[in-house]
């Protein structure tokens, strides 16, 4: 049903043999903590970065599912580097959603081969958006930004950012509004750049905003739309997310299949252990469920269909589900697994990232059972 | 049967409290492990206190508490932090062996400087494998008419750079009988090859020692004996019960963590703890975190009293803490949601550290196969 389509079969193989040679420095970025250039040139010059914008801008002009694709095969071998694609996916969301006609032609040819980015999260606004303390004023032709946000994934390194923040201050989450933030604008600046524990070629960092001007031109949508630009941009992201929690678990899976063809266990060929058979099944078993429920989520989109229940889901899911694997996979693999001349110890450390960004999936349940409830 | 600490083990256990809560320093500790470090100053100064040693009889410098008495320590040290505290346990990781199976003159020239931080002594047992096939190559130990000659090498040595003490499981030649030989690390033809660098752990070192033409004086060895206990059994026994210590300690650290974090956060206009998702999850995490201590205290008791049984029950407490370890830091990660990922916050580190004191050595797919074959025969 979900099937690499035929024509999509040559795109997904290309990716393939990218992230392969991309993953062969998967070590040092991890260690490095910095945003790699190199990769992100090898994505922009074989037109993945550009997937998502659409072919009037010379992007890809590819949906939700494709994206979702891509993103599996370059998590299967780079974890970091597939969220470094996703982030600034999820940066391109909401412009591809709610730009208006000059805005189009104004920042869609340029996300081609620069990064966006998105920033929602304050210190006091995590799960609950409306806690936004960031004020957006109206003077005369344009705004003046005030306040601080934080964990922006690649936040340093974009050059167009979505920025939210209250164009109302004594409305909660309905005087928010996003705004097209460039690198250059004058009152910006960044602040710390995160130490985190996975995803470490794609830090978080903190954005600042210092009497910060935006002409009014970069407003998207209207004023108070804020929170519904974000939550449907979140919609629309949060599929992209799962699948590539699939991809890590795929890539464990796959590595942990090798290792036990070759390793022992109690004097006995590893494989022979019914207890690490077992193990494999169950994971081989979890990812496909998983992966059948991000591809259905994202085919949704695509149809037309958009369900906040379904993205909610299915990054739920698959984000636990990767996790999970990793935990497992080091479980068989003992000391082998915890060493860093393995990829598993990283590839945990990349999917605990994805159980809290984007809405941490304690969010995913809430979305959910409000919409079993309602 | 009565489940309580005796006073001296409440007073024990909050010595050890204090001892880590003043002492462990986060800032330290981030320092350490990104260096890693072994945090000298801190073990001699636990060593001077007692911590150290405390299950060694009074002449040997110890305090002659049990392996139990060691236990609350451990437990204390790890739950203020994971790293320091992972570290200072397996300072003397070598003592049972020589406790339990070393004979007078070997507990006096070996135990003692442990216990006053002059010495940090290790075990050497884990064979690396042979590239090709994927076998171990077993460490062979020669006797000749002074004592024995070592070749070869070990893997996975814990605290193997610093330690100067290193007991080392051998088989002697033709014979194919154990015998576990204690080696002193500044003696000739002992060669420490790479470190080995984990996920966690980062304080204490992991390396490959090689061995060549090392000569061990007879006074060195260590027999097996026909019935009873064997050394290898000894340390094995007593190694799970400190790991399982150790993560008791790690999970109980990462769940009051998690408690004072949800307590604080505020989101939607109320603290995060009267979220009733939260309050399962730290319902869920304390019970485990309960049971957990019930099974490593009494494999501790079982350990210390000789009962037999713990040849078992030291298996499943450790399976079962550092199961409960690994669980409740990434749940303490997820309370804690972006912060939790951050590394200067320290609560990833007790998943990374819990992760890798739960795949040393024996995994719990061994803990598994053993608790089976126990209980089947």
């Amino acid at each position: 049903m979900f099937e690499i389509t035929e024509k999509k079969k040559s795109l997904i193989e290309k990716v393939r043999e990218i992230s392969k040679r991309i993953a062969l420095v998967n070590r040092e970025v991890d260690e490095a903590s910095e945003f790699p250039w190199p990769i992100f040139r090898v994505f922009k010059e074989n037109c993945i970065l550009d997937l998502p914008i659409p072919e009037d801008f010379g992007g890809g002009g590819e949906g939700i599912l494709t994206c979702c694709w891509v993103l599996e095969e370059v998590a299967h071998f780079s974890p970091s580097s597939a969220h470094m694609l996703a982030g600034h996916w999820l940066g391109f969301t909401p412009l591809k959603l709610f730009c208006n006609p000059f805005q189009r032609e104004k920042y869609f040819p340029r996300l081609r081969s620069e990064m966006a980015a998105f920033s929602l999260t304050e210190p006091a606004a995590g799960s609950d958006a409306g806690g936004v303390i960031t004020e957006a004023k109206r003077d005369g032709d344009r705004y003046v930004l005030n306040g601080t946000k934080i964990y922006c994934t690649q936040g340093h390194v974009a050059n167009v950012i979505t920025v939210f923040a209250k164009t109302d201050p004594n409305l909660g989450v309905k005087g928010l509004s996003a705004f097209i933030i460039e690198k250059e604008f004058s009152g910006f600046s960044v602040g710390k750049i995160e130490d985190q524990m996975g995803m470490r070629g794609t830090p978080a960092a903190e954005l600042i905003f210092q009497e910060c001007y935006v002409p009014k031109e970069n407003l998207l949508g209207q004023e108070g739309e804020g929170f519904n630009i974000a939550m449907q941009t979140l919609d629309r992201t949060r599929p992209k997310d799962a699948a590539i929690s699939v991809g890590i678990a795929k890539g464990v899976l796959d590595y942990t299949i090798d290792y036990v063809k070759k390793g022992s266990f109690m004097r006995e060929p590893l494989l022979r252990s019914q207890g690490v058979q077992f193990l494999l099944a169950d994971m081989a078993t979890a990812i496909e469920a998983a992966r059948l429920l991000v591809y259905e989520s994202a085919a949704l989109i695509d149809e037309g269909r958009v369900s906040t229940k379904h993205s909610a889901m299915a990054k739920c899911l698959a984000t636990d589900m990767a996790m999970r694997l990793a935990d497992q996979a080091i479980d068989i693999l003992g000391a082998e697994g915890v060493s860093i001349e393995h990829p598993i110890e990283m590839f945990m450390r990349d999917a605990k990232m994805l159980q809290i960004l984007e809405g941490t999936n304690q969010i995913q349940r809430l979305i959910i059972s409000r919409s079993l409830l309602a | 049967m009565r489940f309580e600490l005796t006073d001296i083990q409440r007073d024990i256990q909050k010595a050890a409290r204090e001892f880590a809560e003043k002492e462990f320093d986060l800032d330290l500790a981030l320092e350490l492990e990104k260096e890693g470090r072994f945090p000298k100053s801190i073990f001699e100064k636990a060593c001077q206190l007692g911590f150290v040693g405390i299950d060694y009889p009074e002449k040997y410098g110890g305090q002659s508490f049990g392996l139990f008495e060691n236990v609350l320590v451990i437990e204390q040290f790890t739950r203020k932090d994971s790293g320091i505290g992972i570290s200072l346990s397996l300072a003397d990781i070598a003592s049972s062996i020589i406790l339990k199976h070393g004979d007078e003159s070997q507990k006096k020239k070996f135990l003692v400087p442990v216990s006053q931080g002059k010495a940090i002594c290790s075990v050497a047992i884990i064979e690396p494998f042979h590239k090709e096939n994927q076998k171990p190559c077993l460490t062979k130990t020669d006797v000749y008419s002074d004592g024995y000659l070592i070749n070869r090498g070990k893997a996975w040595v814990i605290h193997g750079s610093l330690a100067s003490i290193i007991v080392v499981v051998c088989e002697i030649r033709n014979s194919e009988e154990p015998i576990a030989l204690i080696v002193e690390k500044d003696w000739e033809g002992i060669n420490i090859l790479g470190l080995k660098r984990m996920m966690g752990m980062r304080l204490s070192s992991i390396c490959e020692i090689a061995f060549d033409q090392v000569k061990v004086p007879k006074g060195h060895g260590i027999q097996w004996e026909r019935n009873g206990a064997n050394p290898l059994m000894t340390y094995r026994h007593v190694h799970r019960i400190k790991t399982s210590a150790q993560a008791l300690g790690i999970a109980q650290g990462a769940f009051d963590k998690a408690v004072k974090h949800a307590k604080e956060r505020e989101q939607f206009g109320k603290k995060i703890i009267q979220f009733q998702g939260i309050q399962f999850m730290l319902a869920e995490l304390y019970t485990l975190i309960e049971a957990a201590r019930s099974l490593v205290y009494r494999a501790a008791y079982d350990y210390d009293a000789n009962i037999k049984e713990v040849e078992r029950i030291s298996s499943v407490a450790k399976l079962f803490a550092t199961d409960v370890a690994v669980r409740t830091t990434i749940d303490s990660i997820q309370i804690h949601g972006g912060v939790g990922l951050m590394r200067e916050y320290s609560i990833e580190r007790m998943l990374r550290d819990a992760k890798t004191i739960q795949n040393l050595g024996e995994t719990n797919l061994v803990q598994k196969a053993l608790i089976a074959q126990k209980t089947i025969s």
